[in-house]
């Protein structure tokens, strides 16, 4: 890493602090599985240190680390396995793209999620969060109910989240 | 899209992230992002959705609740030790620094549990710290009063007068251990089984006013009031204790049991009233019997200009209405409740202690458990705490009261799916020094409950739900609905924490107890 005066060095800290969130989430989308997405986020956030220097204070930091996690994330399809890679080039570009797109109501999205999780009821919300946290077995065990039913229930949360947040910010833009 | 598809989506998706999709689906899935922008707009807010939902849950997972002012860094686990392997030396150093100036706690240690309180002094000289009146006191605490007499109010309800010279070690809210001098306990009947060890005998309280002393090894106990049981620490002697009863005494020691030396004198001394001096807080309250018994408003009373009224039938919803309480009439919830009482000014951020009566349905169904009440505690944003019967096996007892706050869950012992009347109460009270945590405790029918799950943080949501700042929510929050009726009754709030007297008093009598009656002894 380039020697960086202390001021830049703690700029670069409080972006990467504040962004973290969105550039993991961009990974993520592109390499849907959570291990190799932190995995992929670990060797960007080196890179972004690396080539701080060419970063311009004011413009979007968040957009200028998920380029460089898009080549990361190109580069590590290289090394993996058949299994790990779920998209072709063509549809991870378009989705890529969409990710983009959406990144604006990015934080808007994820503090109504925090509102809407707590209109689940207790063992709804219980089941994600102890799935969010130690996996779906766990939730499967601490919930009571068997694997089939946890990935039902799940999946049925996943839409009524994503529903009540997309509500969420279309009621509020109508105010 | 239509709404098949959108479903399919979900379901892919779905697959997708908990790691279940076959190759087919894998496909289906790229299929359909290929062909549609909506379903790739769908997709992308789902996995941010679900990135979202790894940092709440990594969040619940820290050990204390964070002040707003700290900036988190790098919270991802697996991210910090290749940051410091790189020879990202100077970032390392910052990052360090940033913890370091943001004054995080040091780790997540348990905080010391407090399990009695002194309540009352008279001429009290101590050897080393020297606690004061209403001072809470933690588990494993030794006492060594030199002189004087102290008055110990365990959180089950016991009491116990110490009378110096003496040496007793708090184990317990249920047992305290004494190896030198006298006490004398009182033991209503919500703390039977209250139990005082020595090297050589165990007394358990079956609801009485007992004395023991200890000296060298030896115990001698007089029962004054009701019975309890011993059983001499012995090696060899048999697993059964003996019941003592009123005016009956015994001496314990290594070598075997015997009657006691000069009985009566020392019944007499142990019978003799022993007056200390007591602090007494007043309790600055709010209460709604729900007495009106008709109408659409539940009026609160209260000891301070307060006026905190539950407006019942909202938006002509007709999912309250009154019923028989226990005391006077009372209001039942069903369906779609959320009765609100705005807390006007400091009333609002001053909760420290709640009690209530509520009536569950016998047959409520485990999936209609749903939040009884739920209400802002003082101070900090984590401060709020949620009430509901616990649904959760893997939580503890089923339908045991669960409290949910921005600190943790604990779920209690006691049943409460049955269709009768109980008694809730819960007191928050100040952290030990240097802990930024509450502890709470909760209390059944006037008996202090034992906790089945105590999840101190780890389970940890630590954002105030929406539409509590200043309101008190009966039946879960706006939007929320109960699925299983429950009725409540004599719903109380003050702004300290209750003592087990107090709480006791309440269930009893549905009075405040008065500080002059409490100074009184």
């Amino acid at each position: 890493m380039p020697e960086q005066p202390a001021d830049r060095t703690k700029e670069l800290v409080l972006l990467m602090t504040q962004h973290q969130r969105r550039i993991f989430s961009y990974i993520y989308t592109l390499v849907p599985d959570r291990h190799s997405a932190e995995d992929i986020l670990q060797e960007t956030s080196l890179v972004v240190c690396e080539k701080f220097g060419d970063f311009r204070t004011g413009t979007d930091f968040a957009a200028w680390a998920c380029q460089i996690a898009w080549w990361q994330v190109r580069a590590a399809r290289t090394k993996f396995a058949r299994s790990k890679v779920v998209f072709d080039d063509k549809v991870l570009e378009s989705v890529a793209a969409t990710a983009a797109e959406l990144a604006p109501e990015q934080t808007a999205r994820h503090e109504a999620l925090a509102r809407c999780l707590q209109k689940l009821n207790p063992r709804d919300r219980e089941l994600v969060m102890t799935r969010y946290e130690s996996g779906v077995e766990e939730a499967a065990q601490r919930t009571g109910r068997s694997m089939v039913a946890a990935y039902k229930a799940l999946a049925r949360l996943r839409k009524l989240l994503h529903d009540c947040v997309t509500n969420a910010l279309a009621s509020e833009a109508t105010v | 899209m239509n709404d098949n598809e959108r479903v399919e989506l979900n379901e892919l998706i779905s697959a997708l992230i908990d790691g279940r999709a076959s190759t087919a689906d894998q496909q289906r899935l790229e299929e359909m992002l290929a062909a549609s922008d909506e379903a790739r707009r769908f997709y992308v807010r789902s996995m941010s959705m679900s990135a979202s939902l790894f940092e709440y849950a990594g969040e619940m997972q820290s050990e204390r609740p964070e002040p707003a002012n700290v900036i988190r860094v790098f919270r991802w686990r697996r991210m910090i030790a290749p940051l410091a392997l790189a020879a990202a030396v100077a970032l390392a150093l910052v990052v360090s620094k940033v913890f370091v100036t943001t004054g995080e706690p040091g780790n997540g240690e348990e905080q010391p549990e407090t399990v009695a309180r002194l309540s009352g002094s008279k001429d009290c000289k101590w050897k080393g710290a020297s606690p004061e009146p209403g001072d809470e006191l933690v588990r494993g605490r030794r006492l060594e009063l030199d002189s004087g007499f102290a008055e110990l109010t365990f959180d089950s309800g016991a009491q116990i007068t110490l009378v110096g010279p003496a040496v007793l070690d708090l184990h317990s809210a249920w047992e305290a251990e004494l190896s030198r001098g006298t006490l004398k306990a009182n033991v209503p009947t919500e703390a039977i089984g209250f139990r005082v060890t020595n090297p050589s005998v165990e007394v358990v309280d079956l609801g009485t006013e007992f004395s023991m002393t200890a000296e060298d090894g030896a115990a001698e106990v007089f029962v004054l009031k009701g019975a309890v049981e011993v059983h001499p620490q012995r090696a060899g002697h048999d697993a059964h204790g003996s019941v003592l009863r009123e005016k009956q005494a015994r001496r314990f020691a290594k070598a075997g049991d015997s009657d006691v030396r000069d009985r009566e004198r020392k019944f007499q001394r142990y019978a003799a009233k022993i007056a200390v001096e007591r602090l007494a807080h007043p309790l600055n309250y709010i209460r709604w019997s729900f007495d009106e018994g008709a109408g659409d408003v539940a009026g609160a009373s209260s000891n301070s200009s307060t006026d905190a009224h539950f407006q019942l039938a909202q938006s002509g919803s007709a999912a309250s209405r009154w019923t028989d309480g226990r005391f006077g009439s009372a209001v039942e919830l069903d369906g779609v409740p959320a009765l609100l009482a705005k807390l006007s000014g400091a009333a609002g951020r001053n909760i420290r202690s709640v009690a209530c009566w509520i009536r569950l349905p016998a047959d409520a169904a485990v999936s209609g458990a749903g939040p009884i009440l739920t209400l802002p505690l003082n101070r900090s944003a984590q401060a709020w705490a949620e009430f509901s019967w616990n649904s959760l096996p893997g939580d503890g007892v089923v339908g045991a009261l669960r409290m949910r706050s921005g600190f943790g869950t604990t779920v209690g012992t006691t049943g409460l799916r049955d269709g009768t009347w109980h008694h809730i109460a819960a007191s928050f009270g100040q952290s030990p020094k240097g802990a930024n945590k509450p502890h709470v405790k909760m209390y059944v029918d006037g008996r202090l409950e034992p906790f089945s799950m105590k999840a101190s943080g780890r389970r940890k949501m630590d954002l105030a739900p929406e539409g509590l700042a200043g309101s008190l929510w009966l039946g879960g929050l706006p939007g929320s609905s109960l699925r299983a009726g429950m009725a409540i009754d004599e719903l109380l709030v003050a702004d300290r924490p209750m003592t087990p007297p107090e709480i006791r008093h309440l269930v009893l009598t549905n009075q405040i107890i008065s500080p002059d009656v409490v100074a009184a002894n």
